[in-house]
Protein backbone atom coordinates (compact mmCIF):
# COMPACT_ATOMS: atom_id res chain seq x y z
CA UNK A 1 0.00 0.00 0.00
CA UNK A 2 2.84 2.37 -0.90
CA UNK A 3 1.83 6.01 -1.15
CA UNK A 4 -1.45 5.45 0.72
CA UNK A 5 -0.89 8.21 3.29
CA UNK A 6 0.20 10.89 0.81
CA UNK A 7 -2.65 10.06 -1.55
CA UNK A 8 -5.19 10.03 1.29
CA UNK A 9 -4.02 13.53 2.30
CA UNK A 10 -4.63 14.64 -1.29
CA UNK A 11 -8.12 13.14 -1.16
CA UNK A 12 -8.88 15.02 2.07
CA UNK A 13 -7.64 18.29 0.56
CA UNK A 14 -9.65 17.64 -2.61
CA UNK A 15 -12.77 17.04 -0.54
CA UNK A 16 -12.26 20.34 1.26
CA UNK A 17 -11.55 22.30 -1.95
CA UNK A 18 -14.17 20.95 -4.37
CA UNK A 19 -17.91 20.26 -4.69
CA UNK A 20 -17.49 17.14 -2.58
CA UNK A 21 -17.53 19.10 0.67
CA UNK A 22 -20.94 20.55 -0.17
CA UNK A 23 -23.08 17.76 -1.60
CA UNK A 24 -23.37 15.08 1.09
CA UNK A 25 -22.82 17.22 4.21
CA UNK A 26 -25.32 19.85 3.11
CA UNK A 27 -27.85 17.23 2.03
CA UNK A 28 -27.55 15.34 5.32
CA UNK A 29 -27.74 18.47 7.46
CA UNK A 30 -30.78 19.52 5.42
CA UNK A 31 -32.46 16.19 6.13
CA UNK A 32 -31.39 16.51 9.77
CA UNK A 33 -33.28 19.81 9.94
CA UNK A 34 -36.32 18.84 7.87
CA UNK A 35 -36.98 15.35 9.29
CA UNK A 36 -38.24 16.54 12.72
CA UNK A 37 -39.85 19.57 11.10
CA UNK A 38 -41.90 17.47 8.65
CA UNK A 39 -42.79 14.99 11.37
CA UNK A 40 -44.13 17.85 13.48
CA UNK A 41 -45.87 19.77 10.70
CA UNK A 42 -47.42 16.95 8.65
CA UNK A 43 -50.24 16.19 11.13
CA UNK A 44 -50.98 19.91 11.47
CA UNK A 45 -51.17 20.23 7.69
CA UNK A 46 -53.41 17.18 7.45
CA UNK A 47 -55.68 18.53 10.18
CA UNK A 48 -55.93 21.86 8.39
CA UNK A 49 -57.54 20.01 5.44
CA UNK A 50 -60.42 19.01 7.69
CA UNK A 51 -61.22 22.47 9.00
CA UNK A 52 -63.70 25.05 7.80
CA UNK A 53 -66.39 24.05 5.25
CA UNK A 54 -64.54 20.94 4.09
CA UNK A 55 -66.39 17.59 4.24
CA UNK A 56 -63.11 15.83 4.93
CA UNK A 57 -62.44 14.88 8.50
CA UNK A 58 -58.88 13.96 9.42
CA UNK A 59 -58.50 11.99 12.62
CA UNK A 60 -55.03 11.06 13.88
CA UNK A 61 -55.10 7.83 15.86
CA UNK A 62 -51.94 8.56 17.87
CA UNK A 63 -49.90 11.63 18.65
CA UNK A 64 -46.68 12.25 16.72
CA UNK A 65 -43.47 11.53 18.62
CA UNK A 66 -39.72 11.47 18.16
CA UNK A 67 -40.19 8.10 16.39
CA UNK A 68 -41.95 9.87 13.51
CA UNK A 69 -39.02 12.27 13.21
CA UNK A 70 -36.54 9.35 13.18
CA UNK A 71 -38.73 7.48 10.64
CA UNK A 72 -38.54 10.49 8.35
CA UNK A 73 -34.73 10.60 8.79
CA UNK A 74 -34.17 6.93 7.90
CA UNK A 75 -36.56 7.23 4.94
CA UNK A 76 -34.39 9.99 3.54
CA UNK A 77 -31.20 8.01 4.23
CA UNK A 78 -32.62 4.90 2.59
CA UNK A 79 -33.60 6.60 -0.64
CA UNK A 80 -32.27 10.04 -1.61
CA UNK A 81 -28.98 9.77 0.29
CA UNK A 82 -28.14 6.30 -1.01
CA UNK A 83 -28.87 7.38 -4.59
CA UNK A 84 -26.67 10.43 -4.08
CA UNK A 85 -23.88 8.24 -2.72
CA UNK A 86 -24.15 6.04 -5.82
CA UNK A 87 -24.04 8.97 -8.23
CA UNK A 88 -21.29 10.87 -6.36
CA UNK A 89 -19.00 7.86 -6.14
CA UNK A 90 -19.62 6.50 -9.64
CA UNK A 91 -16.41 8.14 -10.96
CA UNK A 92 -14.36 7.37 -7.86
CA UNK A 93 -11.56 5.69 -9.83
CA UNK A 94 -12.48 6.11 -13.50
CA UNK A 95 -12.61 9.93 -13.27
CA UNK A 96 -8.89 10.07 -12.34
CA UNK A 97 -8.10 7.66 -15.17
CA UNK A 98 -10.05 9.79 -17.64
CA UNK A 99 -8.51 13.07 -16.44
CA UNK A 100 -4.99 11.66 -16.71
CA UNK A 101 -4.21 12.37 -13.06
CA UNK A 102 -4.01 8.64 -12.26
CA UNK A 103 -1.09 8.36 -14.71
CA UNK A 104 0.94 11.04 -12.94
CA UNK A 105 0.24 9.42 -9.56
CA UNK A 106 0.77 5.80 -10.56
CA UNK A 107 4.07 6.41 -12.34
CA UNK A 108 5.43 7.32 -8.92
CA UNK A 109 6.06 4.71 -6.22
CA UNK A 110 2.37 4.41 -5.35
CA UNK A 111 0.71 1.01 -5.42
CA UNK A 112 -2.62 0.66 -7.14
CA UNK A 113 -3.93 -0.91 -3.91
CA UNK A 114 -2.94 2.24 -2.03
CA UNK A 115 -4.68 4.38 -4.66
CA UNK A 116 -7.97 2.42 -4.51
CA UNK A 117 -8.06 2.00 -0.73
CA UNK A 118 -7.36 5.73 -0.20
CA UNK A 119 -10.30 6.49 -2.49
CA UNK A 120 -12.64 4.17 -0.55
CA UNK A 121 -11.45 5.40 2.85
CA UNK A 122 -11.86 9.07 1.91
CA UNK A 123 -15.37 8.47 0.56
CA UNK A 124 -16.35 6.54 3.69
CA UNK A 125 -14.84 9.19 5.95
CA UNK A 126 -16.79 11.96 4.25
CA UNK A 127 -19.99 9.93 4.46
CA UNK A 128 -19.37 9.13 8.12
CA UNK A 129 -18.76 12.77 9.02
CA UNK A 130 -21.76 13.95 7.00
CA UNK A 131 -24.19 11.38 8.41
CA UNK A 132 -22.97 12.02 11.98
CA UNK A 133 -23.51 15.74 11.47
CA UNK A 134 -26.97 15.13 10.02
CA UNK A 135 -27.92 12.73 12.81
CA UNK A 136 -26.84 15.22 15.50
CA UNK A 137 -28.90 17.96 13.84
CA UNK A 138 -31.87 15.58 13.57
CA UNK A 139 -31.55 14.64 17.24
CA UNK A 140 -31.32 18.30 18.32
CA UNK A 141 -34.32 19.25 16.15
CA UNK A 142 -36.34 16.33 17.46
CA UNK A 143 -35.54 17.28 21.05
CA UNK A 144 -36.49 20.89 20.42
CA UNK A 145 -39.81 20.06 18.72
CA UNK A 146 -40.91 16.97 20.62
CA UNK A 147 -39.22 17.42 24.00
CA UNK A 148 -38.07 13.80 23.89
CA UNK A 149 -35.32 12.41 21.67
CA UNK A 150 -33.50 9.29 22.85
CA UNK A 151 -30.09 9.29 21.20
CA UNK A 152 -29.37 5.57 21.31
CA UNK A 153 -32.01 4.35 18.77
CA UNK A 154 -31.05 7.13 16.38
CA UNK A 155 -27.33 6.40 16.69
CA UNK A 156 -27.75 2.64 16.43
CA UNK A 157 -30.16 2.85 13.50
CA UNK A 158 -27.89 5.28 11.67
CA UNK A 159 -24.94 2.96 12.28
CA UNK A 160 -26.84 -0.01 10.78
CA UNK A 161 -27.65 2.12 7.74
CA UNK A 162 -23.99 3.18 7.49
CA UNK A 163 -22.84 -0.44 7.17
CA UNK A 164 -25.07 -0.86 4.12
CA UNK A 165 -23.95 2.56 2.77
CA UNK A 166 -20.32 1.46 3.21
CA UNK A 167 -21.12 -1.57 1.10
CA UNK A 168 -22.61 0.68 -1.55
CA UNK A 169 -19.39 2.77 -1.58
CA UNK A 170 -17.26 -0.35 -1.84
CA UNK A 171 -19.44 -1.71 -4.66
CA UNK A 172 -19.13 1.62 -6.46
CA UNK A 173 -15.32 1.42 -6.16
CA UNK A 174 -15.49 -1.99 -7.83
CA UNK A 175 -17.75 -0.75 -10.66
CA UNK A 176 -15.64 2.37 -11.12
CA UNK A 177 -12.49 0.25 -11.40
CA UNK A 178 -14.15 -2.09 -13.89
CA UNK A 179 -15.96 0.45 -16.07
CA UNK A 180 -14.57 3.57 -17.75
CA UNK A 181 -17.89 5.35 -18.01
CA UNK A 182 -19.29 7.10 -14.98
CA UNK A 183 -22.87 6.63 -16.21
CA UNK A 184 -22.31 2.89 -16.62
CA UNK A 185 -20.95 2.58 -13.07
CA UNK A 186 -23.88 4.63 -11.70
CA UNK A 187 -26.34 2.39 -13.57
CA UNK A 188 -24.67 -0.74 -12.21
CA UNK A 189 -24.77 0.76 -8.69
CA UNK A 190 -28.49 1.49 -8.97
CA UNK A 191 -28.95 -2.05 -10.25
CA UNK A 192 -27.13 -3.38 -7.18
CA UNK A 193 -29.32 -1.25 -4.90
CA UNK A 194 -32.52 -2.37 -6.65
CA UNK A 195 -31.49 -6.04 -6.56
CA UNK A 196 -30.54 -6.12 -2.88
CA UNK A 197 -33.62 -4.08 -1.93
CA UNK A 198 -35.88 -6.45 -3.86
CA UNK A 199 -34.19 -9.44 -2.25
CA UNK A 200 -34.91 -8.02 1.20
CA UNK A 201 -38.60 -8.76 0.55
CA UNK A 202 -37.72 -12.47 0.21
CA UNK A 203 -37.94 -14.04 3.69
CA UNK A 204 -35.25 -16.65 3.00
CA UNK A 205 -32.74 -13.91 2.14
CA UNK A 206 -33.32 -11.79 5.23
CA UNK A 207 -30.80 -13.80 7.22
CA UNK A 208 -27.88 -12.66 5.06
CA UNK A 209 -28.97 -9.82 2.74
CA UNK A 210 -27.18 -6.59 3.76
CA UNK A 211 -30.06 -4.48 2.38
CA UNK A 212 -32.09 -5.77 5.35
CA UNK A 213 -29.94 -3.40 7.45
CA UNK A 214 -31.96 -0.44 6.16
CA UNK A 215 -35.21 -1.96 7.40
CA UNK A 216 -33.49 -2.98 10.63
CA UNK A 217 -32.32 0.62 11.05
CA UNK A 218 -35.92 1.85 10.74
CA UNK A 219 -37.05 -0.73 13.29
CA UNK A 220 -34.26 0.26 15.69
CA UNK A 221 -35.21 3.93 15.42
CA UNK A 222 -38.82 3.02 16.16
CA UNK A 223 -37.63 1.53 19.44
CA UNK A 224 -37.53 -2.17 18.53
CA UNK A 225 -34.62 -4.30 19.70
CA UNK A 226 -33.00 -5.61 16.52
CA UNK A 227 -29.60 -7.21 16.07
CA UNK A 228 -29.28 -8.32 12.42
CA UNK A 229 -26.12 -10.37 12.96
CA UNK A 230 -26.18 -12.16 9.59
CA UNK A 231 -26.65 -9.06 7.39
CA UNK A 232 -24.09 -7.14 9.49
CA UNK A 233 -21.52 -9.89 9.11
CA UNK A 234 -22.19 -10.50 5.43
CA UNK A 235 -22.33 -6.74 4.77
CA UNK A 236 -18.97 -6.16 6.47
CA UNK A 237 -17.38 -9.08 4.62
CA UNK A 238 -18.75 -7.78 1.32
CA UNK A 239 -17.29 -4.32 2.01
CA UNK A 240 -13.84 -5.91 2.29
CA UNK A 241 -14.55 -8.28 -0.61
CA UNK A 242 -15.67 -5.53 -3.00
CA UNK A 243 -12.74 -3.31 -1.98
CA UNK A 244 -10.36 -6.22 -2.70
CA UNK A 245 -12.16 -6.78 -6.00
CA UNK A 246 -11.71 -3.10 -6.88
CA UNK A 247 -7.97 -3.34 -6.14
CA UNK A 248 -7.65 -6.48 -8.25
CA UNK A 249 -9.66 -5.00 -11.14
CA UNK A 250 -7.59 -1.80 -11.11
CA UNK A 251 -4.30 -3.70 -10.94
CA UNK A 252 -5.31 -5.71 -14.00
CA UNK A 253 -6.18 -2.63 -16.04
CA UNK A 254 -3.79 -0.82 -18.36
CA UNK A 255 -3.70 2.94 -18.10
CA UNK B 1 20.46 -4.20 -8.76
CA UNK B 2 20.99 -0.59 -9.82
CA UNK B 3 24.55 0.17 -10.84
CA UNK B 4 26.20 3.19 -12.42
CA UNK B 5 27.67 1.01 -15.19
CA UNK B 6 24.31 -0.40 -16.22
CA UNK B 7 22.40 1.29 -19.01
CA UNK B 8 19.70 3.67 -17.86
CA UNK B 9 17.21 1.84 -20.05
CA UNK B 10 17.49 -1.58 -21.65
CA UNK B 11 14.73 -3.08 -23.79
CA UNK B 12 14.95 -6.48 -25.42
CA UNK B 13 12.39 -8.14 -27.68
CA UNK B 14 9.60 -5.94 -26.38
CA UNK B 15 6.29 -6.73 -28.04
CA UNK B 16 2.78 -5.51 -27.41
CA UNK B 17 -0.26 -6.82 -29.22
CA UNK B 18 -3.71 -5.25 -29.18
CA UNK B 19 -6.48 -7.20 -30.85
CA UNK B 20 -4.09 -9.19 -33.01
CA UNK B 21 -2.15 -6.09 -34.11
CA UNK B 22 1.52 -5.85 -33.14
CA UNK B 23 1.91 -2.30 -31.86
CA UNK B 24 5.44 -3.16 -30.73
CA UNK B 25 7.22 -5.83 -32.67
CA UNK B 26 10.44 -6.75 -30.88
CA UNK B 27 11.85 -3.43 -29.69
CA UNK B 28 15.55 -3.61 -28.77
CA UNK B 29 17.05 -0.48 -27.29
CA UNK B 30 19.87 0.55 -25.00
CA UNK B 31 20.07 4.03 -23.52
CA UNK B 32 23.38 4.92 -21.87
CA UNK B 33 23.24 6.72 -18.56
CA UNK B 34 23.84 10.47 -18.89
CA UNK B 35 22.63 10.79 -22.47
CA UNK B 36 19.82 12.94 -23.83
CA UNK B 37 18.14 10.33 -25.96
CA UNK B 38 15.63 11.17 -28.68
CA UNK B 39 13.04 8.49 -29.33
CA UNK B 40 11.82 9.38 -32.78
CA UNK B 41 8.96 7.99 -34.75
CA UNK B 42 5.94 8.98 -36.77
CA UNK B 43 2.53 9.08 -35.09
CA UNK B 44 1.39 5.54 -34.35
CA UNK B 45 4.90 4.05 -34.42
CA UNK B 46 4.56 2.79 -30.83
CA UNK B 47 6.47 5.46 -28.87
CA UNK B 48 3.77 6.04 -26.24
CA UNK B 49 3.11 2.30 -25.90
CA UNK B 50 6.83 1.77 -25.23
CA UNK B 51 6.77 4.45 -22.55
CA UNK B 52 3.61 3.02 -20.98
CA UNK B 53 5.36 -0.34 -20.64
CA UNK B 54 8.53 1.24 -19.25
CA UNK B 55 6.52 3.11 -16.61
CA UNK B 56 4.42 0.09 -15.65
CA UNK B 57 1.16 1.54 -16.95
CA UNK B 58 0.88 -1.34 -19.43
CA UNK B 59 2.27 -4.85 -19.54
CA UNK B 60 4.29 -6.16 -22.49
CA UNK B 61 3.00 -9.15 -24.42
CA UNK B 62 6.59 -10.43 -24.34
CA UNK B 63 10.11 -9.15 -23.86
CA UNK B 64 12.00 -7.41 -21.09
CA UNK B 65 12.30 -3.81 -19.97
CA UNK B 66 14.97 -2.89 -17.42
CA UNK B 67 15.60 0.48 -15.86
CA UNK B 68 19.02 0.84 -14.22
CA UNK B 69 19.23 -2.94 -14.24
CA UNK B 70 15.91 -3.54 -12.52
CA UNK B 71 13.22 -5.48 -14.36
CA UNK B 72 10.16 -3.24 -14.64
CA UNK B 73 7.67 -6.10 -14.43
CA UNK B 74 9.24 -7.52 -11.28
CA UNK B 75 9.82 -4.39 -9.17
CA UNK B 76 7.70 -1.69 -10.74
CA UNK B 77 7.44 0.43 -7.58
CA UNK B 78 11.21 0.30 -6.89
CA UNK B 79 11.91 1.25 -10.49
CA UNK B 80 9.55 4.22 -10.30
CA UNK B 81 11.49 5.65 -7.35
CA UNK B 82 14.39 6.35 -9.73
CA UNK B 83 12.29 7.62 -12.64
CA UNK B 84 10.55 10.86 -13.51
CA UNK B 85 7.80 10.76 -16.11
CA UNK B 86 5.89 13.34 -18.11
CA UNK B 87 3.03 11.93 -20.21
CA UNK B 88 2.08 13.56 -23.52
CA UNK B 89 -0.98 15.21 -21.96
CA UNK B 90 -0.29 15.55 -18.23
CA UNK B 91 -3.40 15.58 -16.05
CA UNK B 92 -3.23 17.79 -12.98
CA UNK B 93 -5.69 18.52 -10.19
CA UNK B 94 -7.10 21.90 -11.26
CA UNK B 95 -7.79 22.94 -7.66
CA UNK B 96 -4.11 22.72 -6.66
CA UNK B 97 -1.43 25.35 -7.10
CA UNK B 98 1.89 24.46 -8.75
CA UNK B 99 3.65 24.42 -5.39
CA UNK B 100 0.99 22.19 -3.85
CA UNK B 101 1.28 19.76 -6.74
CA UNK B 102 5.06 19.56 -6.43
CA UNK B 103 4.76 18.94 -2.69
CA UNK B 104 2.10 16.31 -3.34
CA UNK B 105 4.32 14.63 -5.96
CA UNK B 106 7.25 14.71 -3.53
CA UNK B 107 5.03 13.18 -0.86
CA UNK B 108 4.28 10.25 -3.16
CA UNK B 109 8.05 9.62 -3.22
CA UNK B 110 8.03 9.89 0.58
CA UNK B 111 10.50 12.78 0.43
CA UNK B 112 11.02 14.46 3.81
CA UNK B 113 9.62 17.95 4.34
CA UNK B 114 13.07 19.62 4.57
CA UNK B 115 14.07 18.15 1.20
CA UNK B 116 10.86 19.45 -0.34
CA UNK B 117 11.34 22.87 1.28
CA UNK B 118 14.68 23.04 -0.49
CA UNK B 119 13.75 21.45 -3.81
CA UNK B 120 10.29 22.85 -4.60
CA UNK B 121 11.34 26.52 -4.96
CA UNK B 122 14.23 25.47 -7.23
CA UNK B 123 11.88 23.45 -9.45
CA UNK B 124 9.31 26.26 -9.55
CA UNK B 125 12.07 28.59 -10.64
CA UNK B 126 13.29 26.13 -13.29
CA UNK B 127 9.73 25.87 -14.63
CA UNK B 128 9.29 29.63 -14.62
CA UNK B 129 6.44 29.29 -12.13
CA UNK B 130 7.99 30.90 -9.08
CA UNK B 131 5.53 33.32 -7.54
CA UNK B 132 2.59 31.96 -9.54
CA UNK B 133 -0.23 31.45 -7.05
CA UNK B 134 -2.97 30.77 -9.62
CA UNK B 135 -4.53 27.32 -9.41
CA UNK B 136 -3.46 24.87 -12.12
CA UNK B 137 -6.95 24.98 -13.65
CA UNK B 138 -6.07 28.47 -14.91
CA UNK B 139 -2.71 27.49 -16.43
CA UNK B 140 -1.88 27.63 -20.15
CA UNK B 141 -0.80 24.47 -21.93
CA UNK B 142 2.84 25.64 -21.82
CA UNK B 143 2.69 26.30 -18.07
CA UNK B 144 1.23 22.83 -17.51
CA UNK B 145 3.94 21.25 -19.61
CA UNK B 146 6.68 23.08 -17.69
CA UNK B 147 5.04 22.08 -14.41
CA UNK B 148 4.92 18.54 -15.80
CA UNK B 149 8.68 18.53 -16.24
CA UNK B 150 9.18 20.05 -12.79
CA UNK B 151 7.04 17.35 -11.13
CA UNK B 152 8.97 14.69 -13.03
CA UNK B 153 12.17 16.06 -11.49
CA UNK B 154 10.92 16.27 -7.90
CA UNK B 155 12.62 12.99 -6.93
CA UNK B 156 15.90 13.97 -8.66
CA UNK B 157 15.44 10.98 -11.02
CA UNK B 158 18.28 9.08 -12.64
CA UNK B 159 16.08 8.63 -15.70
CA UNK B 160 13.66 11.26 -16.97
CA UNK B 161 11.05 10.02 -19.43
CA UNK B 162 9.29 12.66 -21.53
CA UNK B 163 6.51 11.67 -23.91
CA UNK B 164 6.04 14.20 -26.72
CA UNK B 165 6.69 17.14 -24.38
CA UNK B 166 6.46 19.78 -27.10
CA UNK B 167 3.92 18.38 -29.55
CA UNK B 168 0.99 20.62 -28.62
CA UNK B 169 2.84 23.78 -27.67
CA UNK B 170 3.11 27.11 -29.42
CA UNK B 171 6.63 28.21 -30.52
CA UNK B 172 7.35 30.06 -27.27
CA UNK B 173 6.11 27.22 -25.09
CA UNK B 174 8.16 24.80 -27.18
CA UNK B 175 11.29 26.90 -26.83
CA UNK B 176 10.83 27.10 -23.03
CA UNK B 177 10.39 23.34 -22.68
CA UNK B 178 13.39 22.57 -24.93
CA UNK B 179 15.54 24.96 -22.92
CA UNK B 180 14.46 23.16 -19.75
CA UNK B 181 15.38 19.80 -21.27
CA UNK B 182 18.69 21.11 -22.60
CA UNK B 183 19.56 22.44 -19.14
CA UNK B 184 19.27 18.89 -17.76
CA UNK B 185 22.00 17.49 -20.01
CA UNK B 186 24.75 15.95 -17.92
CA UNK B 187 22.62 15.97 -14.76
CA UNK B 188 20.30 13.07 -15.55
CA UNK B 189 19.49 10.71 -18.39
CA UNK B 190 16.71 12.10 -20.54
CA UNK B 191 14.60 9.85 -22.77
CA UNK B 192 12.59 12.12 -25.01
CA UNK B 193 9.93 10.76 -27.37
CA UNK B 194 8.80 12.96 -30.22
CA UNK B 195 7.96 13.17 -33.88
CA UNK B 196 9.40 16.70 -34.16
CA UNK B 197 12.84 16.22 -35.66
CA UNK B 198 14.02 19.77 -35.07
CA UNK B 199 13.52 19.29 -31.31
CA UNK B 200 15.66 16.18 -31.32
CA UNK B 201 18.43 17.86 -33.32
CA UNK B 202 18.38 20.72 -30.87
CA UNK B 203 18.65 18.87 -27.55
CA UNK B 204 19.54 15.20 -28.09
CA UNK B 205 22.91 13.55 -28.54
CA UNK B 206 21.65 10.05 -29.34
CA UNK B 207 18.53 8.88 -31.15
CA UNK B 208 16.53 5.81 -32.01
CA UNK B 209 14.03 5.79 -34.84
CA UNK B 210 10.95 3.67 -34.23
CA UNK B 211 8.93 2.59 -37.23
CA UNK B 212 5.84 0.38 -37.06
CA UNK B 213 6.84 -1.05 -33.69
CA UNK B 214 10.48 -1.74 -34.53
CA UNK B 215 13.67 0.19 -33.97
CA UNK B 216 14.82 1.06 -37.49
CA UNK B 217 18.06 2.72 -36.38
CA UNK B 218 19.77 3.76 -33.18
CA UNK B 219 22.95 5.65 -32.35
CA UNK B 220 24.55 9.11 -32.14
CA UNK B 221 22.76 11.67 -34.33
CA UNK B 222 25.76 12.29 -36.63
CA UNK B 223 26.17 8.56 -37.19
CA UNK B 224 22.48 8.15 -38.07
CA UNK B 225 22.66 11.09 -40.47
CA UNK B 226 25.74 9.82 -42.28
CA UNK B 227 24.49 6.25 -42.36
CA UNK B 228 20.96 6.93 -43.52
CA UNK B 229 20.76 10.44 -44.92
CA UNK B 230 21.31 11.03 -48.61
CA UNK B 231 23.43 14.15 -49.23
CA UNK B 232 22.35 16.86 -51.57
CA UNK B 233 24.31 19.18 -53.84
CA UNK B 234 22.73 22.20 -55.52
CA UNK B 235 24.40 23.38 -58.75
CA UNK B 236 23.47 26.44 -60.81
CA UNK B 237 25.04 27.35 -64.17
CA UNK B 238 24.40 30.27 -66.55
CA UNK B 239 23.21 27.95 -69.34
CA UNK B 240 23.45 24.29 -70.39
CA UNK B 241 22.26 22.65 -67.17
CA UNK B 242 20.53 19.95 -69.26
CA UNK B 243 23.88 19.03 -70.85
CA UNK B 244 25.56 18.97 -67.44
CA UNK B 245 22.90 16.62 -66.12
CA UNK B 246 23.41 14.30 -69.10
CA UNK B 247 27.19 14.33 -68.60
CA UNK B 248 26.89 13.44 -64.91
CA UNK B 249 24.38 10.62 -65.50
CA UNK B 250 26.07 7.31 -64.88
CA UNK B 251 28.52 8.60 -62.27
CA UNK B 252 28.80 6.10 -59.45
CA UNK B 253 28.26 8.70 -56.72
CA UNK B 254 25.07 10.15 -58.30
CA UNK B 255 21.78 8.82 -56.94
CA UNK B 256 19.45 11.21 -58.75
CA UNK B 257 19.40 14.57 -60.53
CA UNK B 258 16.48 17.01 -60.64
CA UNK B 259 16.54 19.76 -63.24
CA UNK B 260 14.84 23.09 -62.55
CA UNK B 261 15.68 25.66 -65.25
CA UNK B 262 19.43 26.15 -65.02
CA UNK B 263 19.54 24.65 -61.54
CA UNK B 264 20.37 21.05 -60.73
CA UNK B 265 19.69 19.29 -57.44
CA UNK B 266 21.95 16.27 -57.20
CA UNK B 267 21.38 13.58 -54.60
CA UNK B 268 24.75 11.97 -53.98
CA UNK B 269 26.13 9.04 -52.09
CA UNK B 270 29.74 10.32 -51.95
CA UNK B 271 29.90 14.06 -51.39
CA UNK B 272 33.70 14.32 -51.75
CA UNK B 273 33.64 12.63 -55.16
CA UNK B 274 30.81 14.90 -56.30
CA UNK B 275 32.67 17.99 -55.13
CA UNK B 276 35.60 17.01 -57.34
CA UNK B 277 33.62 15.86 -60.38
CA UNK B 278 30.98 18.58 -60.74
CA UNK B 279 33.30 21.60 -61.18
CA UNK B 280 35.41 19.51 -63.56
CA UNK B 281 32.32 18.67 -65.67
CA UNK B 282 31.22 22.34 -65.68
CA UNK B 283 34.67 23.38 -66.89
CA UNK B 284 34.81 20.61 -69.52
CA UNK B 285 31.46 21.79 -70.96
CA UNK B 286 32.64 25.42 -70.95
CA UNK B 287 29.80 26.54 -68.67
CA UNK B 288 29.92 29.31 -66.08
CA UNK B 289 29.30 28.10 -62.53
CA UNK B 290 26.90 30.47 -60.74
CA UNK B 291 26.41 28.51 -57.49
CA UNK B 292 27.56 25.25 -55.89
CA UNK B 293 26.17 24.28 -52.49
CA UNK B 294 26.85 21.02 -50.75
CA UNK B 295 23.84 20.73 -48.46
CA UNK B 296 24.30 19.42 -44.93
CA UNK B 297 22.45 16.23 -44.28
CA UNK B 298 19.49 16.81 -42.01
CA UNK B 299 18.01 14.35 -39.56
CA UNK B 300 14.79 14.78 -41.47
CA UNK B 301 16.34 13.25 -44.57
CA UNK B 302 17.69 10.34 -42.53
CA UNK B 303 14.28 9.95 -40.88
CA UNK B 304 12.46 9.97 -44.21
CA UNK B 305 14.81 7.36 -45.59
CA UNK B 306 14.27 5.17 -42.52
CA UNK B 307 10.52 5.38 -42.19
CA UNK B 308 9.19 7.11 -45.25
CA UNK B 309 10.00 4.69 -48.06
CA UNK B 310 7.29 2.15 -47.52
CA UNK B 311 4.53 4.66 -46.68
Amino acid sequence: MKGFGAFLRKEALETARTWRIWVLPIMLVFFGVTSPLFAKLTPLLLKSIGTGDSDIVVQLTKPVTYADSYAQWIKNLAQVVLFTVIIASSGMISAEKRAGTAILVLTKPVSRAGFVVAKIVSNLALLAVAVTLGAVVCWAGTLALFGDAPAAPLAYGTLLWFVYAALVVSVMALFSALLDGQAGAAGAGIGFYALTSTLSAWPTATAFNPAVLVGAAAAAMAGHAVVPVGPLLIGSLLVVGCASGAVWAFEEREL
Amino acid sequence: MADALLPALWLRGLTKTYGGVNVLDGVDLTVAEGSVFGFLGPNGAGKTTTLRIITGLAKPTSGTARILGIDVSESAEDVRSAVGFLPDVPGFYPWMTAEEFLRFAGGLFALPRDVLDERVPVLLDLAGLAGVSTRIGGFSRGMKQRLGIAQALVNAPRLLLLDEPTSALDPIGRKDVLEMVASLAGRTTVFFSTHILADVERVCDTVAVLDRGRVAASGPIDEIKSRHGAQVMDVEVDAGAQGLAERLTGEGWLTSAELDGERLRLTVSDLAAAERAVPAAVAALGLRLVRLDAGEVSLEEAFVELVGGAR
